[in-house]
């Protein structure tokens, strides 16, 4: 049985960034809370499989994960928007070519967390392993056990889907209103 | 080195970006840069990409966690710590108490097969020994295996004991006779040819107060030597020996 000092060790130096991490995914402080608190117990429950201490980051990152993928499998009020869609999408093909007109500056913080929540979980998760967490393309193929091609291929659509979510949530501020879930809607 | 071109650079510039510097090897790493900086667009897309990644992985981790949860989540932690404790201590303890219940019932049951200590069958042996001494002498040569008849006629009235004596480290069958009149005694050790003794070198002994005399025929008594311990004296065995019938 692990001793206390590894299930403080494990909370200490992880609750934090997989809180985040879980905001980001489920776009609810509440959820976020409980999605972590629901890492961890599924953390302790299993700790006997992991190996090394040093690999725990990733261990719990994977068990957020697939929480979270169960979650909106059960909840039926997800979206979800299979990957061909987004493929055959002709605006996020225009949006390849990186704009400079991105201005983070300008981002308002809901509207980046509406503007994730658009993205297909398929897209969202890696992203924000490689944004928030640093993790490299490898692990994050790894932990969701997809080639390393398709992950660069997911974060590189997950990047032009929010440049254009987060570029038309700029030119709303400039023209009347609208919600930037109307706009992923919109697409064909 | 090799020549890199537009869409290659772009490729090897997202790789890197995702897995690191190591990535690429010496050789592309040389190459791209050598094509970053002879192509403005490329140079550009590539500042512009990372200042992009740079600020969006900035933005993203702007999110503030709640003062209490780490608190709540060492508490859980300890809850489940306890709760774990709790359930393998009860785990042990039943474990331990079927283990010592099934010790007890191994007990009980080893205890149920010991034989029982018949006073009754004493008894009933003692008075059939006194009853009818030649039956009682004669199941016992049955028991052991051994020829029905002595080779002496002793007195079965004078039998005192059957039974066995350890004569260097093996049992030995024996019978002991007291004399009619003093308190002296015959011994009959009976001894199997195939037993652990070399029977072959056994002779008749002698002391001041007691004789030893070995009889031996392997086809009148089956292979059993017999050797009858008695007091020395001019009546020799005599006095241990059945009465003549016409004899008082």
């Amino acid at each position: 049985m692990a001793s206390a000092a590894i299930y403080h060790q494990l909370v200490r130096d992880y609750y934090e960034a997989l809180y985040r991490f879980a905001y980001r995914l489920s776009g609810s402080p509440n959820d976020a809370s409980d999605l972590v608190q629901d890492t961890y117990q599924a953390a302790f429950e299993s700790i006997h499989q992991l190996q090394r201490v040093e690999s725990a980051r990733s261990w719990l990152f994977t068990i957020l994960v697939n929480l979270y993928r169960q979650q909106c499998r059960r909840n039926t009020a997800l979206h979800y928007y299979p990957p061909e869609a987004l493929s055959d999408c002709s605006e996020a093909r225009e949006s390849l070519e990186v704009s400079e007109e991105w201005e983070p500056e300008r981002i308002d913080p809901q509207q980046l967390q509406a503007a994730i929540q658009e993205l297909d979980e398929d897209f969202r998760i890696p992203l924000l392993l490689h944004y928030m967490e640093g993790f490299k393309y490898r692990e994050i193929a790894e932990e969701l056990g997809i080639p390393i091609g398709t992950v660069m291929s997911r974060i590189n659509r997950a990047k032009e889907q929010l440049r254009r979510l987060l570029g038309s949530c700029k030119d709303m501020r400039k023209g009347p209103r609208t919600e930037a879930r109307d706009v992923r809607h919109a697409m064909p | 080195m090799f020549v890199m071109q537009c869409h290659e650079a772009l490729w090897y510039l997202e790789l890197r970006r995702g897995e690191g510097e190591k990535a690429l090897g010496p050789e592309v790493q040389a190459a791209l840069e050598s094509h970053l900086q002879n192509c403005a667009q490329c140079a550009t897309r590539a500042r512009t990409q990372e200042l992009w990644d740079y600020q969006l992985s900035q933005l993203l981790r702007q999110v503030s966690v709640p003062a209490q949860l780490g608190d709540r989540l060492l508490i859980q932690a300890a809850a489940y710590r306890g709760r774990t404790l709790r359930l393998r201590f009860y785990r042990l303890t039943a474990v331990a108490a079927s283990v010592l219940l099934l010790l007890g019932f191994a007990w009980l049951g080893y205890r149920a097969t010991l034989p029982t200590f018949s006073t009754e069958q004493l008894v009933l042996f003692h008075d059939s020994h006194l009853q009818d001494p030649e039956s009682y002498f004669h199941r016992w040569l049955q028991h052991e295996g051994l020829p029905e008849e002595l080779p002496v006629p002793l007195n079965l009235n004078l039998l005192v004991h059957l039974g066995y004596e350890r004569i260097q480290g093996q049992k030995v069958p024996v019978a002991l006779f007291r004399h009619p009149q003093r308190p002296e005694f015959a011994r009959v050790y009976f001894l199997r040819q195939s037993g652990p003794f070399r029977w072959r070198q056994l002779n008749d002994a002698e002391a001041s107060h007691t004789v030893a005399q070995v009889i031996s025929d392997s086809q009148s008594f089956r292979g059993v030597t017999y050797v009858i311990v008695y007091p020395a004296g001019p009546e020799g065995l005599r006095p241990f020996l059945r009465p003549n019938p016409g004899t008082s």
